[in-house]
C-alpha cells in the first residue's frame, strides 16, 4: 500500500501551523534561547470547558492533532476507524513534577489524581481520542530521540494490514521544569541532547492511503528503526534551530522536509536520519507527483 | 494475523513465582500473599497490600524495572534455546511495555530540585539507560526495531500484538516482546489517591470487590517468524492467532460502560485469527477488582462469549501496569498447555446479574484462549492464543 501524508499540524516556538514554520523556514534560525510553544489556538478547535483536564503538554498535542486534521480537510469527517499514535521522549513532566510536590507538601494523602492520572504517558492520546471520538487503535510510545520514527513505522504498519482508515500520528515534548534543568546540565549526562536551542512543541501527520487522500504533502515511503548509525552516506536530518532541541525533533524535522516537497524545492526524494545512541530512526518521503 | 506467529520461549516473573513453572504452580495451589509494601512506606492510613517481590535485587545502575524486564528475558531466550551468538545473526527487535519504566518521576530527584538542587543526575540517567526496550536491544545486540509501548495497563498486551505484527509484516526473523513494571511509591500513592486501590487482598468478580492491589514484575514471549522456526527445528508453544485494540473515547481513566471499545477488540482480534466464540477454551480477563471494570468486563464477556470461562490472575499477582499483559499472555498461553486453569483468586459470590468467574481450578477444552487489558486512557487491547505444539 502507498501511504501518504495528507495533513500536517505543528506547534513550537516558530507559531502554530505550517505557514508559521514555512515562514521560519524562509527566514532561517530563529533567535531566541528557549523556544517556548502557544497551546492557546487549542480554543480555535475545541471549547475552553472541554479543556479542562488537559495539561500544556496535551494541549500542545491536541493543537498539532487538530491542525493536521484542519490541514487535510478531514476535520469534520468520522473519526470513527482513526488511529492514533502519540510519540513524546521525555512524557508530560510538568505534570509529573506537580504531581511530586503535591506529595511533598501535602504528604501521601494529598497526591493529586488529577495530576496523577495527567503524568501518564497516553494522557494526549486518550484525550485525543475523547475530543476527536476516535475509537480506533491507540498508541502511546516513549523511545526517547526514536519516538517519532517509531511512531511513524506503527502508523505506517496499521495503515497496511488495515488495523485503521486513517492514522493521526505525532510527537510531542515539553520544556519543563525537569527537562528545563536537565538541558541546563546536558553537559554531565551520558546521552547528547542535539544541537540548537532548547525547545517543545508538538508535531503531527495525518496519514491514510495514497488512494485515499486529496492533495498530499508527499507519500511516505518507508520508516523503521534499528540498531546502528543508519544507511551509509545518509546524514541526520536536523533544522532544530527553528524550533529547539528536544526528544520530538525528528518530527519536525519531517514535517520541515515534507513542506519543502510540496513547495518543489529539494530533491524528489528525501531521507530524514536520527541517530540516538547507537540506534537510528529513518524516516523517507518522496514527492507523489513522480 | 494472516499466518499464526509462533511463541517459541516465554519468560515471566511475578509475585507468583520467580519463573513462569514456579508461579503456575504457586497459582494452581492456591497461594497468594499480598502485604503492605516492604521496600518502601507510604503515609496512608491504611495499609493498602501489594504483590511484591521483596527478595528481587537488580544493579543499581538500572530501574528496578529493567532488572526484572532482564530476568524475565534470559528465561524466555533459555526457554527458546537462543543465545546471543545467534541473536546476531537474525533481524530481532524488542517491543516492550511498561508504566513506571518511562516515567521522569523520581522522587529523590524531584525533592532535591524543588529544594534548590542541584541534584545529582544519576537517578534521571538510570530511568534513560532504562529504557525496557532499548535495554534489551543493547543487552542481546538486537539490531531490529526496538518500541517501548507506554499504553498505560494494557501496554503488555499492546507489546505482545505489535510484535506479532511485526513479524507478519516482514520487519524482523525474531522479536522479544512482553512487559515489565515495578512498584513505586509514586504510583502506589496515584492508584490510592484515585480510590481504586483497595485496603485487602484484592477480589476479582466478587460482588464485594473493592479495588486493586498493585503488583510488580515482567514477561517476555519469543515471536519468531515461522521461516526461522522451521529453520532452526523450535518447538512453537504456542501461536499468536490475533490482536486487537481499540479506544473507548470516553473518559481519560474510566472504562465505558457499554464496553464498546473491548468488544470491538474481542471481534477484531477474534476476526483476524479466524476465531468462532465456540472455539474458545478461556479467557484471561483483565479483572483488576475494581467496581468499574470488573462489570463492564464481565458484561461484555457474558454478551460476546457466553459460558465460556474466564479469570483474572490478578488475585496471585496483583496489578502489574504495563507487565500485567505480558505476564497475562504467559500464564494463558501455560494454562492452554496443560488444558486447566486456576480459580480465579479472590472471588466468592457473584456479582448479581453477571456471570461468575472459574471459582476453582479447572478443566478446559480447546486450543484457543483470549487475554485482555483494559487500560487507562480508554485503551482496550485483546490477544487471540492458539495452542502450540506438544513437546
Amino acid at each position: 500500500m502507498t501511504i501518504a501524508i495528507q495533513g500536517i499540524g505543528v506547534v513550537g516556538g516558530f507559531g502554530c501551523g505550517t505557514a508559521d514554520l514555512a515562514r521560519a523556514m524562509a527566514l532561517g534560525a530563529a533567535p531566541a534561547a528557549a523556544l517556548r510553544a502557544d497551546p492557546g489556538p487549542l480554543e480555535r478547535f475545541v471549547p475552553r470547558r472541554s479543556l479542562r483536564r488537559l495539561d500544556r503538554f496535551a494541549r500542545m498535542a491536541a493543537l498539532a492533532a487538530h491542525l493536521a486534521l484542519e490541514d487535510a480537510g478531514a476535520l469534520g469527517d468520522d473519526h470513527d476507524r482513526l488511529g492514533l499514535v502519540v510519540a513524546s521522549g521525555w512524557g508530560a513532566t510538568g505534570t509529573t513534577l506537580a504531581l511530586v510536590d503535591s506529595i511533598i507538601e501535602g504528604g501521601d494523602v494529598c497526591t493529586s489524581p488529577s495530576h496523577f492520572a495527567g503524568s501518564l504517558h497516553n494522557a494526549p492520546a486518550s484525550h485525543l481520542a475523547i475530543l476527536l471520538g476516535a475509537r480506533g487503535p491507540s498508541l502511546s510510545i516513549s523511545q526517547f530521540g526514536l519516538s517519532a520514527p517509531s511512531a511513524l513505522m506503527a502508523a505506517r504498519l496499521w495503515l497496511e494490514q488495515g488495523r485503521a482508515q486513517r492514522v493521526l500520528v505525532g510527537a510531542v515534548d515539553e520544556l519543563s521544569g525537569l527537562t528545563g534543568h536537565l538541558w541546563d546540565r546536558q553537559g554531565e549526562l551520558e546521552r547528547p541532547w542535539g544541537p540548537g536551542p532548547r525547545g517543545e512543541g508538538a508535531a503531527f501527520f495525518l496519514l491514510s492511503s495514497r488512494a485515499e487522500a486529496r492533495e498530499p504533502y508527499c507519500l511516505l515511503e518507508q520508516a523503521i528503526t534499528g540498531r546502528g548509525p543508519g544507511p551509509e552516506g545518509l546524514a541526520p536530518a536536523g533544522t532544530s534551530p527553528l524550533y529547539g532541541a528536544m526528544p520530538a525533533a525528528p518530527a519536525f524535522d519531517l514535517a520541515a522536509a515534507a513542506i519543502r516537497l510540496r513547495q518543489g524545492q529539494g530533491p524528489e526524494r528525501v531521507s530524514c536520519l536520527t541517530r540516538d545512541q547507537d540506534q537510528f530512526g529513518l524516516v523517507q518521503i518522496r514527492s507523489f507527483r513522480r | 494475523m494472516n499466518r499464526p506467529v509462533p511463541i517459541t520461549g516465554l519468560g515471566c516473573i511475578s509475585a507468583a513465582g520467580p519463573g513462569l513453572e514456579a508461579g503456575l504452580a504457586s497459582m494452581f495451589r492456591g497461594c497468594r500473599d499480598p502485604r503492605p509494601p516492604q521496600r518502601f512506606c507510604t503515609g496512608h492510613p491504611v495499609p493498602y497490600p501489594v504483590f511484591e517481590l521483596p527478595e528481587f535485587l537488580g544493579p543499581p545502575s538500572l530501574l528496578r524495572t529493567g532488572a526484572l524486564l532482564l530476568h524475565a528475558a534470559r528465561e524466555a531466550l533459555a526457554d527458546a534455546g537462543l543465545d546471543r551468538d545467534f541473536l546476531d545473526t537474525l533481524r530481532a527487535g524488542a517491543c516492550i511495555g511498561t508504566t513506571v519504566g518511562s516515567a521522569m518521576n523520581d522522587e529523590g530527584f524531584c525533592r532535591a530540585l524543588r529544594a534548590g538542587g542541584p541534584p545529582s543526575l544519576e537517578p534521571m540517567e538510570r530511568i534513560l539507560r532504562s529504557n525496557p526496550a532499548a535495554l534489551l536491544a543493547r543487552q542481546w545486540g538486537l539490531d531490529g526495531p526496538c518500541q517501548t509501548v507506554v499504553n498505560a495497563c494494557s501496554s503488555g498486551t499492546d507489546a505482545v500484538g505489535l510484535g506479532a505484527s511485526w513479524i507478519e509484516a516482514g520487519l524482523c526473523d525474531l522479536v522479544l516482546a512482553g512487559g515489565a513494571d515495578e512498584l513505586s511509591r509514586i504510583t502506589c500513592n496515584g492508584f490510592i489517591s484515585m480510590r481504586i486501590a483497595g485496603p485487602g487482598p484484592c477480589r476479582p468478580f466478587d460482588r464485594e470487590r473493592d479495588g486493586l492491589n498493585l503488583g510488580e514484575g515482567a514477561a517476555v514471549l519469543v515471536l519468531e517468524a515461522p521461516e526461522l522456526r522451521r529453520r532452526r527445528r523450535a518447538r512453537a508453544r504456542a501461536f499468536v492467532l490475533g490482536y486487537g485494540s481499540a479506544c473507548d473515547a470516553y473518559h481519560p481513566t474510566a472504562p465505558s460502560p457499554d464496553g464498546a471499545g473491548l468488544g470491538r477488540a474481542i471481534s477484531e482480534a477474534m476476526a483476524a485469527g479466524g476465531i468462532a466464540p465456540g472455539q474458545v477454551a478461556f479467557v484471561n480477563a483483565h479483572g483488576t477488582a475494581t467496581p468499574d471494570n470488573d462489570r463492564v468486563e464481565s458484561g461484555v464477556l457474558a454478551a460476546m462469549l457466553p459460558g465460556v470461562p474466564f479469570l483474572s490472575t490478578k488475585g496471585y499477582t496483583g496489578h502489574t501496569l504495563g507487565a500485567a499483559g505480558a505476564i497475562e499472555a504467559a500464564f494463558t498461553v501455560a494454562c492452554l498447555e496443560r488444558g486447566r486453569v486456576p480459580a480465579c483468586a479472590g472471588f466468592q459470590e457473584a456479582d448479581p446479574g453477571l456471570p461468575a468467574p472459574v471459582a476453582e481450578n479447572s478443566a478446559v477444552r480447546g486450543a484457543v484462549a483470549l487475554s485482555q487489558s483494559l487500560a487507562f486512557g480508554g485503551n482496550n487491547a485483546v490477544l487471540a492464543l492458539g495452542l502450540g505444539e506438544r513437546p
